[in-house]
């Protein structure tokens, strides 16, 4: 939370539209692409460079590489995004959960791969400054306090503006990775996410020494 | 002295066959791959590496093209083209940068062209606004290579008869079909009540082991991804192991050429390419060949100017990069639903190999007497993550998440099986797709990239529209429910030829009949790049079949 305490508050629409305005046309290009609404993409944007300054890059830095989803998730932001993911794959009786599949573990691989795009690894952590910045205008929390019914009405308002859904429909894509994809990448325990979908898998599967980050 | 008798630049289906040919001739030959060199134990059935990630193709911040693509019309009744580069659009262009090129990762549904072919012009008579010319050989010439191809590179299929079969000098082919799936029955019945012939696909695909290439595993993962067992016959696996293992063939991945350095007498005497260390090399032979896929062979050509080249070797008349084809067509669906089809369609791994040809050329009561085309039946693309995230958008586009998009990706993957088809017919040759340099993007190498007009001629539209109606009847009479389809004027970026026509006349064309430049006795091109038209099959067994005839062609010359 960022918000001075002085300042007055801001209605959740202007800090929709002060998102919105934060994003450039050619990010907007990128992020619909990344998504792939656009019929014809099929390959991911990447780039080689690497973070310069993140809002939470620091707390990102400060994750050790081996550590278990348990303990990522008591950590900033991935507290957060865990709690996200839990809205938007939860645990209903029917298949795994965001939790299940290590959608945050995941999520933190992606973020982390070496040809993740800048600008995306930007755009997906600095979400949740927005998220908890509306939060805090609706119910004067964090979003990770906030009872399931808020949070999915926070989660509502955000969608209803064109960059928090394009910060939704993003983590959605990472977490359709982290449901289907090959175990090496930390998401879809044990074909968690396959067996489900009744998905079969092709072979020979990759082995964590062979994931696509070592043939780059 | 030279380095090598011959300097083939590019290692996709055409440039493995010459590089074969020769190093089994005993010449000397070197292969400049831009891309690095995979091997079977590399390639893994990994979504997020075949298709969700650059890995085999460049990142298109290095190394990217810029699309001019139809946008409407001004006043004045004239196309209008927006630009866009694909750094920013993320339509991805490249098709495999590696050893074997694209052919790494074809689905290797190969047809032969059909003599008519050869002579569309002739047969069907001009079309207005379209650049159809009759080829300067005929279907006789290149039906050896066709049938060397069987062999040297390994086609599985069964020949059956049917109105427009084209002549074969074989009986049938060396390899026996691959295994296939259970809806594979279904399609043949249903063809035979409709009275049509329902053709076994031939597959680039071993069925049976070959030399140090094992028969085909039925990963059930095949088109878009590289082949672990060496069954799909890449020009890597099927062609260029072999050229090495003459001792005679030397094959530099991570070797960018960016230029053709030519003499005052217009004589090719070098390639200068940058190495896998950024460092500038040069290497000279007596033959130049250039491969690198259409789009990159019109550009590398362009790229060369010499003394007596000022706009780029071969392009004296301004041919090169012109009349580009991509394949036209559409594609669709039929879900079976398993509790109506039975659990039997949930197989994976066999593949459906069936494909109608009845109406590659049409005698239609308002069409006349026309083109027609191809369509094959396939299952739908196994990749599971692309389909799973458009999922999360509702009809209204709206995104949708929680409890309903669970219920939406267990209802979409587990009720039915989907049998997709594709339609391929001719990209009519046009004024309006075309390759040429870009005068601001530039590559990592600080090279001007391609530009590409991507325009398409309705006619394209007419016949995808005919043929994809067929399809979606054959679908339906099959009982297949939640028939769609739906055809593009769009290219697919991995189906592409043309762009240095051969023909006789070097004043609308860029090659002679033999694929060698007009004017520039010492450089070929043996890529899709010599095709004036396209046929309406995929072009890779017609590619191979090419590079085999140029490489006795280029074996006489030296």
């Amino acid at each position: 939370m960022n918000r001075e305490p002085d300042r007055p508050r801001e209605h959740p629409d202007n800090i929709l539209t002060k998102w919105e305005a934060s994003i450039t046309p050619e990010l907007a290009g990128k992020l619909a692409t990344l998504d792939e609404r656009r019929s014809f993409l099929a390959n991911m944007l990447k780039s080689t460079a690497m973070v310069g300054t993140l809002p939470f890059w620091g707390a990102l830095q400060g994750c050790d590489r081996q550590s278990d989803n348990q303990e990522l998730l008591q950590l900033h932001p991935w507290r957060t995004f865990a709690a996200v993911q839990q809205q938007l794959f939860p645990d209903d009786g029917n298949g795994p959960s965001a939790r299940e599949i290590n959608a945050t573990l995941y999520l933190k691989f992606v973020l982390e791969a070496p040809d993740t795009d800048k600008d995306d690894k930007t755009f997906v952590l600095s979400g949740i400054k927005w998220l908890n910045g509306l939060s805090d205008e609706q119910f004067g929390k964090p979003f990770i306090v906030l009872t399931p019914i808020e949070q999915h009405q926070v989660l509502k308002k955000i969608a209803g503006s064109r960059a928090g859904e394009r910060w939704l429909s993003h983590l959605l894509l990472y977490i359709m990775e982290a449901l289907l994809t090959d175990p090496a990448y930390g998401g879809n325990p044990d074909g968690i996410g396959w067996q489900w979908l009744e998905h079969q898998p092709g072979f020979p599967r990759p082995s964590k020494d062979k994931r696509y980050t070592e043939l780059l | 002295m030279k380095d090598y008798d011959v300097c083939v630049i590019g290692s996709g289906a055409g440039g493995g066959p010459v590089a074969l040919e020769l190093a089994r001739a005993g010449f000397n030959v070197v292969v400049l791959e831009k891309g690095p060199w995979f091997r079977e134990e590399d390639f893994y059935k990994d979504e997020l590496a075949c298709c969700r990630r650059s890995v085999y193709t460049p990142n298109l911040k290095d190394e990217q093209h810029v699309i001019e693509n139809y946008d409407g019309k001004n006043a004045k009744g004239q196309y209008k083209w927006a630009t866009e580069a694909t750094g920013e659009s993320g339509w991805d262009f490249w098709n495999g940068n590696c050893v074997g090129g694209s052919s790494n990762f074809m689905s290797g549904f190969f047809y032969r062209l059909k003599p008519k072919d050869f002579s569309l012009l002739s047969e069907f008579g001009p079309i207005k606004g379209a650049n159809v010319v009759d080829w300067p050989i005929r279907y006789d010439e290149l039906e050896p290579y066709y049938t060397k191809v069987e062999r040297q590179v390994g086609v599985s299929g069964a020949v059956i008869e049917h109105p427009f079969a084209e002549p074969r000098s074989s009986k049938d082919f060396p390899y026996p079909p691959t295994h296939e799936h259970p809806i594979s029955k279904l399609v043949d019945k249903t063809c035979r009540e409709m009275h049509l012939h329902s053709l076994r696909t031939p597959r680039a695909i071993l069925s049976q082991p070959e030399a140090n290439r094992r028969g085909c595993e039925y990963s059930g993962f095949c088109g878009s991804y590289g082949c672990s067992s060496g069954a799909k016959g890449s020009s890597r696996a099927a062609l260029l192991d072999k050229a090495v293992a003459t001792g005679r063939c030397h094959i530099k991945p991570h070797a960018k050429v960016n230029r053709l350095i030519s003499d005052q007498k217009g004589k090719v005497i070098a390639a200068e390419y940058v190495d896998a260390n950024n460092q500038q090399q040069k290497i000279d032979a007596k033959i130049f060949v250039v491969a690198c896929q259409a789009i990159e062979t019109a550009r590398l050509l362009l790229l060369s100017t010499g003394p007596r080249h000022p706009n780029g070797l071969a392009n004296r008349y301004q041919q090169v990069g012109r009349n580009l084809l991509f394949s036209a067509g559409g594609s669709g669906y039929g879900d079976f639903p398993f509790d109506k089809f039975g659990s039997e369609l949930k197989a994976r791994g066999p593949f459906v190999n069936r494909g109608l040809q009845d109406w590659y050329f049409i005698n239609d009561k308002n069409l006349g007497k026309a083109k027609g085309g191809t369509i094959d039946f396939l299952l739908r693309h196994p990749n599971a993550i692309g389909r799973a995230n458009n999922l999360k958008w509702d009809d209204k586009d709206k995104l949708i998440w929680g409890s309903d998009l669970k219920q939406k990706l267990r209802n979409e993957f587990t009720l039915a099986q989907s049998l997709r088809f594709e339609v391929f017919n001719d990209w009519l040759p046009t004024d309006d797709c075309f390759v040429s340099l870009d005068k601001t993007v530039k590559d990592k190498w600080h090279i001007p990239v391609s530009k590409i007009r991507i325009g398409y001629h309705d006619h394209d539209l007419v016949i995808g529209e005919y043929l994809t109606d067929k399809a979606k009847a054959v679908l339906r009479q099959m009982g297949a429910e939640n028939v769609r389809g739906s055809v593009s004027g769009s290219p697919p970026p991995n189906l592409v030829a043309g762009g240095c026509r051969f023909g006789k006349d070097p004043k609308t064309s860029v090659l002679d009949k033999d694929c060698r430049a007009h004017g520039v006795d010492n450089l070929f091109v043996t890529d899709g790049s010599f095709m004036p038209t396209g046929g309406s099959v995929p072009y890779t067994w017609t590619i191979y079949a090419n590079a085999f005839r140029v490489a006795d062609v280029i074996r006489r010359q030296l």
